[in-house]
């Protein structure tokens, strides 16, 4: 990275903190404790088990989410998107799925299903699921006819066809939907055990919040703001610079 | 000059029509009644207007065009892979593979390193065998592309103006590297060109194709030396192919 970027980064974060001690000032401390208070809290936090514990519950619940919602939005947006009576047959449902609020999924799973692992897990992908098939179905919809042509006359079988021609072409819209789908699951995560789990980040905060402890409710907010960019940094990007190393 | 009883079939096609069906406008018939067969070993050129249809009857050949009235029949023996390889006008080829995995790709049978060897080495393709299609040039582009075709064991070969874009010298020897290839393995073609100097220097058999909708409107033997035909006697024979067709042919 060259200077002038870190440089622009890091005057970016520090205008993050600049704002933050403003308003910590005009606010008071009670409403907006400052940053070194929240940090001091964060690593108190992160000494503790508890923390530690929630905070991996709730991974997990983002990890296994976020493989299922993945696993049937690929699936059915590559029917959706290469099939044209699927799509037609597939799509109203979509749109009601696309446009149903999360509470409400998340309400109506507990109220079935009961108040338990199934019902949070299900009802976070039922979220991400309508928007991993839009773009899948983008992407297979703008696939290169040319190629696939050229698959259809060499009698390349259905596996080479997928693995070499089309998962290709499709790796930029994987991508953008993982990255989305990563970022709005956790969020969703959060909601989930808030309204009917007894662990995780969401029912620590949900603690906070009925003690009015806003110091706890930031360090866990920065907890989970670093774990997410560790994972960019650390899974995202490589796998994206891995991907389009042929550019 | 080969002769339809003579050698095994490869393609027999009877098309009655094809129909267009454009999204706004009107349908409208692209090509007429148009019968066309091809024998084993047999290299066909066909030529014409632009838009005329020529691509459209080679993915109907191809079988990417299955939307048609006629009927059509591929002749693939016993050890084909597939019953035709085709050459598209734009190259196609997987920017993401690199040349040498582009080739091994439509391959139908365990690689045999040699042969691989010796097919890279004929289209001259062993310097840039590692590097990327978006990193060679559109003369490359179009050996790689051609080198594939010839990485199967195929009785039928379709091109569609495979060396348009590339300079005199680059298409010449791209020229008789295919016939050279061709006449090797025995492969029947059927290419089609605007260059109606290439057809002639190229082809056993000259089709031209015309009018709305497109059908064969003359059908010439040119020969059994192709490739080996004077620049005077192609030049004379483009010549009064054009003063009898100057609306289709220029």
């Amino acid at each position: 990275m060259p200077a002038t970027t870190i440089m622009t980064t890091l005057l970016s974060i520090i205008s993050i903190i600049l704002a933050w001690l403003i308003g910590s000032y005009f606010l008071g401390a009670d409403l907006l404790p400052a940053p070194n208070i929240v940090f001091t809290r964060f690593l108190h936090e992160i000494q503790q088990e508890a923390l530690l514990f929630h905070t991996s519950v709730t991974l997990g619940r983002v990890l296994l989410s976020f493989v299922i919602a993945m696993l049937i939005g690929i699936a059915l947006g590559l029917v959706m998107g290469s099939l044209q009576h699927a799509d037609q047959f597939l799509d109203p449902w979509l749109v009601f799925f696309l446009n149903i609020p999360a509470l409400v999924v998340i309400i109506l799973a507990y109220m079935w299903l009961g108040l338990n692992e199934v019902a949070a897990i299900g009802a976070v992908a039922i979220n991400k699921i309508p928007n991993v098939i839009v773009t899948i179905r983008e992407g297979v919809r703008a696939r290169d006819i040319n190629l696939m042509n050229m698959a259809k006359v060499y009698e390349l079988s259905r596996w080479k066809s997928f693995r070499h021609v089309l998962l290709p072409q499709l790796l930029p819209y994987l991508a953008a939907s993982s990255r989305s789908g990563i970022s709005l699951i956790w969020k969703i995560v959060l909601v989930v055990e808030l309204l009917g789990r007894s662990n995780g980040i969401g029912f620590q905060l949900h603690l906070y919040f009925q003690l009015f402890d806003i110091a706890g409710i930031l360090a866990c907010a920065l907890t989970f703001v670093l774990i997410m960019q560790a994972i960019e940094l650390l899974i995202l990007r490589p796998l994206e610079r891995h991907a389009n190393r042929w550019r | 000059m080969q002769t339809a009883g003579a050698n095994k079939v490869r393609l027999t096609l009877k098309l009655r029509q094809k129909i267009f069906h454009g999204l706004a406008s009107a349908a409208k018939a692209v090509l007429g009644e148009v019968d066309l067969s091809v024998s084993e070993n047999e290299f066909v050129a066909i030529t014409g207007p632009s838009g005329c249809g020529k691509t459209t009857l080679l993915n109907i050949i191809a079988g990417l065009d299955t939307d048609y009235q006629g009927q059509r029949l591929l002749q693939k023996g016993d050890t084909d892979d597939i019953a035709c390889a085709y050459v598209f006008q734009n190259p196609s080829l997987l920017a993401w593979r690199s040349v040498e995995e582009n080739i091994r790709l439509v391959s139908h049978r365990q690689t045999d390193e040699a042969e691989l060897e010796q097919l890279l080495s004929n289209f001259g393709l062993q310097d840039i065998r590692h590097q990327y299609p978006n990193q060679i040039s559109l003369g490359m582009a179009r050996r790689v592309s051609l080198a594939r075709a010839f990485n199967t064991k195929v009785p039928l070969l379709l091109m569609d103006e495979p060396f348009v874009s590339l300079d005199e010298h680059s298409a010449q020897h791209l020229r008789e590297l295919l016939l050279e290839q061709v006449k090797q393995r025995a492969i029947s073609v059927i290419f089609v060109t605007h260059n109606l100097h290439e057809a002639i220097y190229m082809a056993d058999r000259l089709i031209i194709m015309g009018g709305t909708p497109a059908t064969i409107i003359e059908e010439l033997v040119l020969g059994d030396d192709r490739g080996n035909r004077q620049e005077q006697g192609i030049q004379q024979f483009k010549s009064a192919l054009i003063a009898r067709y100057p609306t289709i042919l220029l």
